[in-house]
């Protein structure tokens, strides 16, 4: 089936359609070859300084509220495993320190449920585009697996690290030894901008996926350093 | 029109049919919103394509992108390097270096690890020679990453607020 039949068959059933393909084509009139990050109004978006769309995360960001200078400041967040969420250090005015539980979920389900909410935004068609650029990238087991589970693993050769792909999760980077192995962090990084409090980037899945491939294969500094890294008992990580 | 003719004629369109395709001169994948990833390929035959496919490739390398070439292939599959500049004079990317494989390069240290592995002997050779750029042909296949945002990140102070926290 072409391209544009697929597209006549799938738009009418596809709320998010005529809004896509208005960014498109005003992305491709501008000449932005990464496209137009689409906003949603339920979930913040969170886009690339330097990226010309950057004002496109006003829209539907809830106004922070003014802190007072009287309170404490917060000086770190870590997840605790003990108390089963995360733990703010928190300063006072007067130099004192504390530590804060703060109140959220010890799972990922919040994640999901983001995620689910920002699936809206992409289209069959991009994602059918991007699996047939993947294809070409894997060995057929490599694919295979992705496509059956949505997850692929592949060895870097400079490093010895092993990295679990996952569609819209973050790539987990695995050190293995002669006894065992374990878990470096998970890796979080989206090309241009993603949703905040979800797992969703910009991009269709698999370009999110193809992206953490490129890099690692390509440079694999440079896609250590512009990973976001979560511990691996952090929900946020995905594991 | 005579027999000999006619095979003569279907012979000649029968070559023209195989005839391999003119080379393209730039097979470059751009990860895209609006398409899901964006082939930019352009044709050698077609001279003023030339102009236009510099033009992409040098805009794509000053706004930030990350180039990855395919400089071979193994049984794993394709090696990519990052390109870290393009000669539109040649057509040409430059990659810095052979494909590495050593295992000289460790992850960075993040808050989580703990043990960073058995420690590797130094080696014994000295660094030799700082290797130039090697270059690449444009016509490779090639996939362009945007500049990325990281990714959510909940223990950074000043996001997770908005859920209220509570005295220990």
């Amino acid at each position: 089936m072409s391209a544009t039949a697929l597209r006549e068959k799938l738009e009418p059933h596809d709320g998010f359609a005529d809004l896509r393909n208005g960014l498109r084509r005003m992305a491709e009139e501008r000449g932005d070859y990464s496209g137009c990050p689409i906003p949603i109004d339920t979930l913040s978006l969170v886009i690339e300084p330097t990226y010309k769309y950057k004002g496109l995360e006003e829209i539907g960001r809830k106004e922070e509220p003014k802190v007072s200078e009287d309170l404490p400041k917060i000086r770190n967040i870590f997840w605790s495993n003990r108390k089963g969420c995360r733990v703010a250090i928190c300063e006072q005015p007067e130099g004192e320190f504390w530590a804060a539980p703060l109140i959220g979920s010890s799972h990922g389900l919040v994640s999901i449920l983001h995620t689910l909410d920002a699936s809206d935004v992409w289209g069959i068609e991009q994602e059918h585009a991007a699996l047939q650029l993947l294809g070409t990238m894997l060995r057929h087991r490599q694919f295979k697996q992705y496509l059956l589970t949505g997850t692929f693993m592949e060895s870097s050769p400079r490093s010895g690290v092993a990295y679990v792909f996952r569609k819209l999760r973050p790539t987990v980077a695995i050190r293995p030894y002669a006894t065992g192995s374990k878990v470096l962090c998970t890796m979080c990084m989206h090309p241009i901008g993603y949703y905040e409090e979800s797992w969703a980037g910009c991009m269709c899945p698999t370009d999110d996926v193809i992206a953490h491939l490129a890099l690692m294969r390509g440079d694999e500094h440079m896609f250590w350093r512009r990973c976001n890294q979560h511990a691996a008992h952090d929900p946020s990580g995905g594991l | 029109m005579s027999q000999k003719k006619v095979k003569a004629a279907r012979r000649a369109e029968l070559r023209a049919a195989i005839t391999p395709p003119s080379r393209p001169i730039l097979d470059l994948r751009v990860l895209s919103v609006g398409h899901g990833d964006m082939k930019i390929s352009f044709d050698s035959a077609n001279p003023q394509e030339l102009e236009r496919a510099k033009k992409v490739v040098t805009d794509l390398l000053r706004q930030g992108y990350a180039i990855m070439v395919e400089v071979g292939r193994n049984d794993k599959g394709p090696i990519y390097q990052r390109a870290t500049g393009f000669d539109p004079e040649t057509m040409e990317y430059l990659v810095v270096g052979d494909p590495p494989v050593d295992a000289t390069f460790r992850p960075p240290q993040s808050a989580t690890s703990l043990d960073a592995g058995p420690v590797l002997p130094p080696s014994t050779r000295g660094r030799g020679r700082p290797r130039g750029p090697s270059r690449v042909p444009a016509s490779s296949p090639s996939v362009a990453v945007a500049r990325t945002a990281g990714g959510y990140d909940p223990n950074l102070p000043g996001r997770i607020v908005r859920g209220g926290w509570s005295r220990a």
